[in-house]
């Protein structure tokens, strides 16, 4: 079902090309006038002009600017002269990022793809531009995760290559998101999430790892998105109304309010056998991650 | 210095034209020069609630076609010389506008206004992207309901995201009796979830569909409460401090009483 990374023979250095998973990423190289680019890219896919038809395809500029005007440009000349719709875009600055999402209409990664050296993985998370049989084509991913989302709203996509395997401990990643998350916003991340302040009804955290709210949950988090059972959840004031782990979901029952505001103990959701346990946190994780 | 405020909620039905028209006459009865624009294109409403539909002779889409002046569209208000309408189209909709159009109209009305306020359609699509294109400052309104609430939440991190400075919230509907029997959401329910200053709570009251009727917003109405609510809003958004809440008691009898006698002129404020 996925496709080995390919590499594609750069052409005039100005862009390196190459396929994952079907969709097309172009590094352009950050040193190259916009000219340049643009050639290459001319270069590159008039070889086999139609090759690449109907694909996506994203763009990696790395902390590269680039007028706003040329950045439309090459992604019209993609789009009409070789078929290939431009959904991605990499890029560090800011400004860069916020008009791409708005205006262009594309998805805004944060880290890069893969390096090409990387050996491709079998469970890169659906895009929401992959085709639909391409998401569903995946079993190991539970579906809640693979169902596409607007992501519009999405504040940190890494939906990159990522080694199957849990990482070590020691190398585990951590987003640290340090305000509150409200109604329609979405966090992706491979790895573990906190949260300094509530996740509001309607807010969303996916993530790869563990979550911890250090306020009130009241949102929809699905810890262990890739399959880890391992993975838990903790919060100040745990009153989320389902709660996914790996591929267990729990519905807890409403239950007193637990407010940290108003002298109640924090709690902690993990897989405990065949479901999922909501407990008072007792100050260390209820058995050790790596022992299932 | 001017400055456009976008009212606006997310969810439909919660008061943002009634806000608007409040909140304008009562920023043009303390003095001060006042545009409301009606965003809601194709669904207008705002000209009903202020009474000037009649006079409707070019809109919103007008101006930004270029078909006439933005001077020929205001609508000067019949009680507030101060005060103007600029209307939306009814016979179109809101792809009829793009936010950086929207964006030159506001500047345009602020080179003119001390305040431009917008009225915002429900929904957060291009309406909702127009309204706040050209805004400064966002208020936000809510009644005491889970959905209202979830909307209005979602609302704000749309705004916080167009990096409007602090929306501020506006409580619509608010019945103390309900929250005193424990059947209503409490103030400090919904400033919990929200995490935004309040900026008035706005008791329910049929004065309000009386005046939307009359075409004669409340805020005209020295007596009624509801009035009185805006005219402390709009004291709050032209920079006043400490403007206290007013009360939320119902009116009770006695009171009542007074107020057709004219003994009290802002009977239970």
């Amino acid at each position: 079902m996925t496709l080995p990374a390919e590499k594609i023979p750069p052409s005039g250095g100005a862009l390196l090309l190459h396929a994952l998973d079907g969709v097309l990423v172009l590094e352009l190289d950050p040193s190259a006038s916009f000219e340049a680019l643009r050639q290459a890219v001319r270069d590159t896919f008039s070889a086999s002009p139609d090759r690449f038809r109907g694909m996506d395809a994203r763009l990696d500029l790395r902390a590269r600017t680039i007028e706003l005007f040329d950045l439309r440009r090459l992604i019209h000349v993609l789009k009409d002269e070789f078929g290939v719709t431009a959904t991605g875009l990499y890029c560090t600055p800011e400004n860069l990022q916020r008009y791409a999402e708005r205006e262009l209409k594309l998805r805004i990664w944060t880290r890069r793809a893969m390096d090409l050296d990387e050996p491709p993985t079998e469970d890169e998370p659906a895009q929401p531009t992959a085709p639909a049989a391409k998401a569903e084509a995946s079993p190991a991913e539970p579906s809640p995760s693979s169902a596409p989302k607007t992501d519009d709203e999405v504040l940190e996509c890494e939906g990159d290559a990522e080694e199957a395997a849990p990482a070590e401990p020691m190398g585990r990643r951590t987003l640290c998101i340090d305000r509150g998350l409200r109604s329609g916003q979405v966090v992706r991340y491979s790895g573990d999430v906190l949260v300094y302040g509530d996740v509001n009804p309607g807010a969303e955290i996916i993530a790869v790892g563990n979550v911890h709210v250090f306020g009130a949950l009241k949102g929809t988090v699905h810890a262990g998105a890739r399959g880890d059972e391992s993975a838990i959840i903790l919060s100040f004031d745990l009153r989320a109304p389902q709660l996914r782990i790996g591929r267990k979901i729990a519905f807890p029952a409403a239950r007193p309010a637990t407010n940290v505001r108003y002298g109640h103990a924090p709690e902690i959701a993990w897989v405990n056998g065949a479901e999922i346990t909501i407990e008072p946190y007792a100050g260390r994780l209820p058995r050790n991650p790596g022992q299932s | 210095m001017s400055e456009c405020i976008v009212i606006t909620s997310g969810k439909g039905g919660v008061g943002k034209t009634t806000t608007s028209a409040n909140l304008s006459v009562s920023l043009a009865m303390m003095g001060h020069k006042v545009a409301v624009v009606d965003a809601d294109i194709g669904l207008r409403n705002l000209d009903v609630i202020l009474g000037l539909e009649n006079r409707i002779v070019y809109d919103l889409v007008h101006v930004i076609e270029g078909e006439c002046r933005l001077k020929q569209a205001l609508i000067r208000d019949k009680r507030l010389e101060n005060l103007f309408l600029l209307p939306a189209a009814q016979t179109r909709d809101k792809s009829a506008v793009n936010p950086d159009q929207m964006r030159k109209l506001v500047e345009q009305l602020k080179a003119e206004f001390d305040y431009v306020v917008i009225d915002c359609p429900a929904g957060i699509e291009q309406g909702f992207k127009n309204s706040i294109a050209g805004a400064d400052k966002a208020i936000i309104v809510t009644t005491p309901e889970v959905s209202a609430i979830r909307d209005a939440d979602r609302i704000i991190g749309l705004v916080e995201a167009a990096e409007l400075p602090e929306p501020r919230l506006i409580i619509n509907r608010f019945r103390q009796k309900m929250v005193d029997r424990g059947d209503m959401l409490n103030k400090d329910d919904i400033l919990e979830i929200l995490a935004i200053p309040l900026i008035g709570v706005v008791p329910d009251h049929e004065d309000i569909i009386v005046s939307a009727n009359r075409g004669a917003p409340v805020a005209f109405d020295d007596t009624s409460v509801v009035g009185e609510a805006y005219r402390r809003i709009a004291r709050r958004v032209s920079g006043e401090a400490d403007v206290p809440f007013v009360a939320l008691q119902p009116v009770g009898f006695w009171e009542n009483v007074k107020r057709w006698m004219g003994l009290s002129a802002k009977a239970g404020v």
